[in-house]
């Protein structure tokens, strides 16, 4: 079964390279630039692993976050960000139920060695 | 010229420089959004193409594939901005990974036109362009050019010289510190962190014979000097702590503060201890021996307590008044007594 893939990241450089990724690894992707961007019928699919950034337009992280679980259904979070974990001061109980928290500059191998995983 | 005709006059020419104001403010408008335009456009074919460097099955003719869409996009030498604008966005883009994939995007920069475009930049006469030339060469590891940066080591223009000096170390590691510390200028202190970060993070494993042909150096500097010092203790090499324990009796004040600083950070053996007991007289200024004093007090008082008697008679008396309190605070209070109370009864009229 293909897994299902939603990349949602501003910096589109960052993004093509990991619908790339995913792609290649046999996922089925969709990239998008911010959360308000999906089409109705989008958000009522059921996403395997979302991988998203925090740093958004007009939305604070956490709250970005929790929007995110509210609106979507999905089973495995993963984070990319620019900003480093340990300048967010604010409640991390949503931060730490995600999977993995990936600040630039990270390796890329890293991160294909933890979707890989999620195949088998 | 009637009044009449005259107000009808300046009316005309406040409207005709409004309209004209007018004008200029939409051309402005609509360039803007072409550029915006065009730059969305040039990211996401630089998105593209490194997507598809990265992922994808690349044959023999994608490189040419690529460089035809860059001349339809008109990235070439003709425009220049535009040309900057594309470095920018592939620097952005190295600067989000390590390892591997970093690697591979410097691999895709070299291999793209325009070829020399930073090194051509280096060549020009304005010292920002030649300070952002320099940086572009370092940032895409661009290692040919490598001999071409050292030149710049000594420019008269200071932020050519520090992205230069940067450059030099990210391309030679430990053995740049032979002409980092023999910089004609001084290097300053913001300078002198940046370059130590930097070291740190590409090549933290020490090299002690650089180091060692840097320190025995004839000519070395005095910011030169600094610099080692906030290296070695930046790396804790504790072979080279008694250098600096020598440099506290430098004659440069600059020298002895950052030596001084530095030894707070370190543990001292036995050794070492002794060594700067020894040194203890040679300090020029007054202010720097209590500072040493602090240092000394962090370790056992009781082995140094000799040391700290024979600072009862010093010249200065916060000197003085410091070795007092140290002693006192570690429960040598007889030997203050001792000390002062002679002092104390000449003083007093009984």
């Amino acid at each position: 079964m293909k897994l299902k893939t939603l990349i949602l990241i501003n910096n589109i450089i960052l993004r093509r390279i990991l619908a790339r990724l995913c792609e290649r690894l046999g996922f089925e992707t969709l990239d998008i630039n911010a959360l308000n961007e999906l089409t109705e019928e989008q958000a009522l699919n059921k996403y395997d692993i979302v991988i998203t950034d925090i740093i958004f337009d007009g939305i604070s992280p956490l709250g970005h976050l929790s929007q995110l679980s509210k609106s979507l259904s999905y089973q495995r979070l993963i984070i990319v960000s620019e900003m480093e974990l340990s300048k967010i001061k604010t409640n991390l109980a949503e931060i730490e139920r995600a999977d993995a928290y990936f600040e630039t500059p990270f390796d890329l191998d890293d991160l294909e060695v933890k979707l890989k995983a999620y195949v088998n | 010229m009637s009044i009449k005709e005259l107000l009808v006059l300046a009316i005309f020419i406040a409207l005709a420089v409004l309209v004209l104001i007018l004008l200029l403010m939409c051309f402005r408008l609509i360039s803007a959004y072409f550029k915006t335009k065009y730059h969305k456009k040039l990211k996401a074919f630089v998105a593209d193409v490194i997507s598809e460097h990265l992922y994808g099955d690349i044959d023999e003719h994608h490189f040419l594939e690529i460089q035809r869409q860059m001349k339809q996009l008109g990235v070439d030498e003709k425009h220049p901005k535009r040309v900057e604008l594309y470095v920018d966005l592939m620097i952005d883009a190295g600067g989000l990974f390590i390892g591997e994939s970093h690697e591979k995007i410097n691999l895709l920069y070299q291999k793209l036109p325009p070829y020399n475009f930073s090194y051509n930049r280096t060549k020009q006469r304005k010292w920002y362009n030649k300070a952002e030339g320099i940086r572009e060469i370092y940032e895409m590891n661009q290692k040919q050019h490598a001999k071409h940066i050292i030149k710049f080591r000594n420019h008269k223009n200071i932020y050519v010289r520090r992205e230069a000096q940067i450059g030099i170390l990210i391309f030679m590691g430990w053995s740049s510190l032979r002409f980092l510390a023999y910089l004609k200028n001084t290097i300053t202190l913001w300078q002198q962190i940046k370059i130590v970060e930097k070291l740190s993070d590409y090549y933290p494993e020490v090299e002690i014979e650089q180091l060692e042909k840097a320190i025995n150096h004839p000519e070395i500097t005095n910011s030169g000097i600094e610099l080692l010092i906030r290296i070695i203790r930046k790396f804790n090499i504790e072979e080279y702590i008694s250098f600096v324990i020598h440099q506290m009796q430098s004659e440069v004040y600059d020298v002895r503060e950052v030596a001084i600083s530095c030894l707070g950070s370190f543990d001292l053996t036995n050794e070492h201890l002794d060594q700067i007991k020894i040194n203890f007289a040679a300090i020029p200024e007054d202010f720097h021996k209590i500072l040493i004093l602090e240092i000394l007090s962090q370790y056992d008082i009781g082995s140094n307590k000799d040391f700290f008697k024979s600072q009862l008679t010093a010249r200065d008396y916060m000197v003085k008044l410091t070795a007092a309190k140290h002693l006192w605070n570690s429960g040598f209070t007889g030997e203050v007594e001792n000390h002062f109370s002679p002092i104390l009864k000449q003083n007093i009229p009984a």
